[in-house]
């Protein structure tokens, strides 16, 4: 490169700056989204992978309800020589602190599945004891654990994650009580062994981790590493009785399934983001550049005419521009690589529980957006220099002619166009003068609205259903679980159970689970009898009333099935296929119901029989619990309020995203904004300073300019808010699962809230714009044409 | 009673150590109806004269009475106010909005003047009625000056200021701005003050100000000015 080219280089990098800084943040944003969006199932799965590496996270868990005797322990090591093993106890129990009773799971590991601290000491003595996050309250108190029918006291030193659990919220059922396991607590070996010393025919360690340090596969979430683990499952399985133990790899670990399944979801929803931000920064790159070759056509003019070759003279602007995009993608990378993913990962943490993430850096992903950024910014820019210097010399001395004023249709219209006052004028010839603006505007303004349409619309599709769902159509409080019953055993229960004090009222209810095809996907649902249609709505919210007679789908099921009533449905039930003709539909959001009255399902069924209570109370959950039990067996007793609190805390976590839409999509429209505003305002700088002299008011001049910007914005909020409900539905329906009914309808508000919120993002720039028309100095005005 | 009164007016720019006395100190008073030119070389600080006494630049010392009122006191607000009703102004380059045709040009003034004249009269009196639809790069250079004139007169100012108006314009089109120019100080009985390097132009003012770096260094009247058809350079 020669002096001369490399001066004018380093000159311009710092008389532009504007430009220089705009076309550096555009890219710095499509790279960020990009690299943002496509490494978070990656990210997440690399932060899942150390923290279960770090918690020394077993490979397989084996349990044998009477303990593993030194025979097995021999048979397993002669099988598998080079393994990591440790035998330990776990027990179901109860803690008590104060007047409260928790279900308990008790673990006794310590060196493989270790928890993770998160507050407090490690456990060091005898007494120590640990408790999961969910429990925190209990922290540094003293505690009652009961199990084998001894109590056992222990104080809490402190609160941890464990692998074991990774979505904490399932802790799963007690096999020991009736009800979900609400604590999961860890205590010294010697205060686990001390359960269980004195009880006689059982081995006291119930439970093996095996760890196999050199398994060829060390990534959780790859498909080999299953096959691998699945194959040492299956020997170690061919070395006991079938019924003995229960082998628990982690392709049985539900947290982790699911974990694998929402990260790579992700991806998949988000890859429009990185599309729309690409786009744009495209455009934006390629119209600052094309208005400062334009302005410098002279300088290209100069250094044309005194021998600088066209490729010297393209290369100022294609290296100023590479410059730009190659500072924006370092910036981008380091951005998009720590914010996004550990954002998501942050809204996942209500689900999953996982230390605080840290940040991975993906190669490939970051070559790509850099390619594609420098494609887009720095291509345009090479088009946009070719098709001016291809002018001769001379050409390009004389100053471009200005775009000649046209008229446009509206002008037809005589007596609209004639009450127009001239600003009204004039900004609508512009509108449609600058056509490349008014695209880039209102793509830009479509992106952010859209954007933010979307983001709201995913709030109020998940977040409503939990409350409709459990708080309108479910009006009963609890399930109570038992073994078949009869005709005439129901309802000596339901006599029995009815004199519970508190209880409300309950009905006798048969549960069947089913399952229904459609092409690929295999629909769970549940066969709900009751034995009173009548007073089945009582206890669940019906569109129209619940009769003897009806058979009733709930709608996700009779939208993916396609069925009406009269139509015919076929489920599973047993591995035996049963037909219903369906009588109605009802609105439910989450789970799939077919309701049936006791005589119609006495048709299909031959037998009718019970095997759970829907039942309404008041007072404390925990007491109608303990009396329900005292009266009779149960198998399973279920409180609603579980779902709630989960799916609840699932919210927080979509908002946090939401939020984060929001800031993007407002970086979006600022960057937009401003660059394409400071560009008119550089073209229109003479026009303006005239404006001033004929005794415009600031007010008045400023209103000339950003009247475009602001009916543009309005444009682009209309298309928008259609784009945005559109994308809202495309992503919701590829997040969708098969038991859950999404709302899909998005509310009023979520369309004034992007209107407004996109107008004061626009209105922001706008203001800022207003301060610097109110600098343009009037001398400029007298100055020649340049 | 002069209209325009101005007392040791001075504009000093600092640009870093140096200070450069753009007007250094400048006393001269206008009547009413005259059209008064200013002549001096480039950097005499004709200009600077001009934009001081447009309203569009503040004076660093001195006064400058405009019917009575001292306009180097007034806040910017103010300024523009004195502008948008009092001043029209022509550019050497023209300054048309290249957006609107030249009738709606000329209507764009007239929205934010007191009490304009007709829009379509007053450029019929420049001579461009049947181009009202046309917009500006559809016009010649003289054409664009007419609009620019046209402009400023229909703006109904008390004083017209003119920054070298034929500077742009080939002889004849210059000749026939000027004639233009005596015209209206005739027909609307205004204020002009025009600004030019070209001292042939001298001959048809009513009162001529000469400028040297900074300072008028002569000032005189003619009785009788000449017609511009008189004048040759």
């Amino acid at each position: 490169m020669s002096k001369t080219i490399f001066k004018i280089l380093i000159r311009k990098i710092f008389n532009a700056k504007a430009q220089f800084l705009s076309l550096i943040a555009i890219s710095a944003v499509g790279v960020a989204m990009y690299v943002g969006i496509l490494s978070v199932p990656t990210s997440m799965q690399s932060n899942a992978q150390v923290y279960l590496e770090n918690q020394n996270t077993s490979d397989l868990d084996l349990n044998k309800v009477t303990g593993f005797t030194k025979k097995d322990l021999k048979k397993i090591k002669k099988k598998h020589k080079n393994i990591e093993l440790e035998k330990s106890i776990t027990l179901e129990a109860t803690t008590s602190y104060k007047d409260q009773e928790i279900i308990t799971r008790l673990h006794s590991n310590q060196e493989i599945n270790k928890p993770y601290l998160i507050k407090g000491k490690e456990i060091t003595k005898v007494n120590d004891c640990l408790v999961d996050n969910e429990n925190e309250h209990l922290y540094g108190k003293d505690i009652k654990i009961k199990a084998l029918d001894q109590t056992k006291k222990c104080h809490v030193v402190g609160v941890i994650y464990s692998p074991s659990y990774l979505s904490i919220k399932t802790k799963g059922y007690s096999s020991l009580s009736t009800g979900q396991v609400k604590l999961i607590l860890y205590t010294h070996p010697d205060k686990a062994y001390s359960f269980v010393e004195d009880i006689p025919f059982i081995e006291p360690y119930n439970t093996l981790s095996i760890v196999y340090p050199d398994k060829q596969n060390k990534q959780i979430f790859s498909e080999d590493y299953r096959l691998e683990i699945n194959k040492k499952e299956k020997e170690i399985k061919n070395l006991f009785d079938k019924d003995e133990i229960t082998i628990i790899s982690r392709d049985d670990n539900q947290s982790i399934d699911g974990f694998y399944n929402d990260s790579s979801k992700i991806r998949e929803i988000g890859a429009i983001f990185p599309v729309i931000f690409f786009l744009v920064a495209a455009m934006v790159g390629s119209s600052t550049m094309s208005r400062m070759i334009e302005d410098e056509r002279m300088q290209l003019g100069v250094l044309s005419a005194t021998g600088y070759s066209k490729a010297a003279i393209t290369s100022i602007y294609i290296i100023y521009a590479l410059l730009a995009v190659v500072i924006g993608c370092a910036l981008g990378i380091l951005i998009g690589f720590s914010i996004i993913p550990t954002a998501v990962i942050i809204a996942y943490h209500v689900l999953y529980q996982l230390p605080p993430p840290i940040i991975f850096f993906d190669f490939d992903i970051s070559l790509q957006a850099i390619i594609i950024a420098i494609v887009m910014i720095v291509g345009s820019t090479l088009l946009v220099a070719l098709h001016q210097i291809k002018d001769n010399c001379a050409t390009l001395l004389r100053p471009k002619a200005p775009l000649a004023g046209k008229k446009i249709f509206l002008e037809k219209i005589r007596f609209i166009w004639t009450r127009l006052s001239f600003i009204n004028k004039v900004s609508t010839r512009n509108v449609f003068r600058y056509k490349k603006r008014l695209f880039m505007t209102i793509l830009a303004i479509m992106g952010c609205s859209g954007l933010l349409m979307t983001g709201l619309g995913i709030r109020t599709s998940v977040a409503p259903i939990v409350d409709k769902q459990f708080d309108e159509i479910y009006q009963y409080d609890m399930i109570a679980y038992n073994t078949n019953l009869n005709e005439t055993e129901v309802n000596k229960e339901l006599k029995k159970l009815s004199k519970i004090k508190n209880l409300d009222s309950l009905i006798a209810t048969n549960r069947q689970n089913a399952i229904a095809y459609q092409d690929k996907d295999e629909y769970d649902l549940v066969v709900l009898m009751a034995n009173d249609a009548d007073k089945l709505n009582d206890y669940i919210k019906f569109d129209q009333e619940f009769t003897d007679n009806d058979i009733v789908i709930t709608q996700k099921l009779a939208a993916d099935f396609n069925l009406k009533a009269g139509s015919k449905f076929k489920v599973e039930i047993d591995d035996k296929e049963y037909t219903f003709k369906i009588s109605g539909i009802t609105t439910q959001y989450v789970g799939n119901f077919l309701y049936i009255n006791k005589d119609v399902y006495q048709e299909h069924f031959n037998k009718v029989k019970y095997n759970s209570f829907l039942i309404k109370h008041h007072g404390s959950t925990s007491e109608i619990t303990k009396q329900l039990e005292k009266q009779s067996y149960f198998t399973m007793i279920d409180d609603d309020t579980i779902y709630q609190d989960t799916i609840g805390d699932s919210i927080n976590g979509i908002n946090q995203l939401v939020y984060i839409m929001i800031a993007f999509a407002g970086i979006l429209v600022i960057i937009v904004m401003y660059s394409l505003t400071s560009i008119n305002l550089i073209e229109r700088r003479r026009e303006l300073a005239t404006l001033k002299v004929l005794g415009f008011y600031n007010r008045e001049v400023s209103n000339y300019v950003l009247k475009e910007n602001i009916s543009l914005t309005i444009i682009g909020l209309f298309i928008g808010l259609i784009f945005g409900k559109y994308l809202h539905i495309y992503i919701i329906s590829m997040v969708e699962v098969t038991d859950i009914s999404f709302i899909m309808e998005q509310p009023p508000i979520n369309y004034f809230l992007t209107f407004g919120i996109t107008l004061l993002f626009s209105l922001t720039v706008n203001l800022v714009m207003q301060r610097k028309i109110k600098k343009i100095d009037m001398v400029d005005s007298l100055k020649s044409v340049e | 009673m002069s209209y325009i009164e101005i007392k040791d007016l001075k504009k000093i720019y600092q640009m870093g150590d140096i200070e450069i006395k753009a007007l250094n100190g400048i006393s001269t008073s206008i009547k009413k109806g005259e059209l008064v030119i200013v002549v001096g070389a480039s950097g005499a600080g004709k200009t600077t004269l001009l934009n001081l006494i447009g309203g569009m630049d503040s004076a660093t010392s001195g006064s400058l009475f405009i019917d009575d009122v001292d306009i180097t006191k007034y806040n910017d607000r103010k300024l523009t106010k004195y502008r948008r009703e009092d001043v029209g102004f022509v550019f050497q380059f023209y300054n048309l909005i290249p957006n609107i045709t030249a009738l709606e040009n000329v209507e764009m003034a007239c929205e934010v003047a007191l009490e304009p004249f007709d829009s379509q009269t007053v450029l019929s009196d420049v001579g461009l009625a049947d181009r009202f639809d046309n917009f500006p790069s559809q016009l010649s250079g003289g054409q664009q000056q007419r609009v620019s004139i046209a402009r400023a007169i229909a703006k109904n100012p008390k004083l017209l200021l003119c920054d070298e108006p034929t500077g742009a314009l080939d002889y004849e089109a210059g000749k026939a701005i000027l004639k233009l120019l005596q015209d209206m100080v005739e027909n609307y009985n205004m204020t002009i003050i025009v600004i030019t390097h070209n001292t042939a132009i001298e001959a048809i003012g009513d009162h001529i100000i000469k400028m040297k770096n900074g300072v008028i260094y002569e000032e005189y009247y003619n009785d009788n000015p000449a017609d511009i058809s008189e004048v040759e350079w």
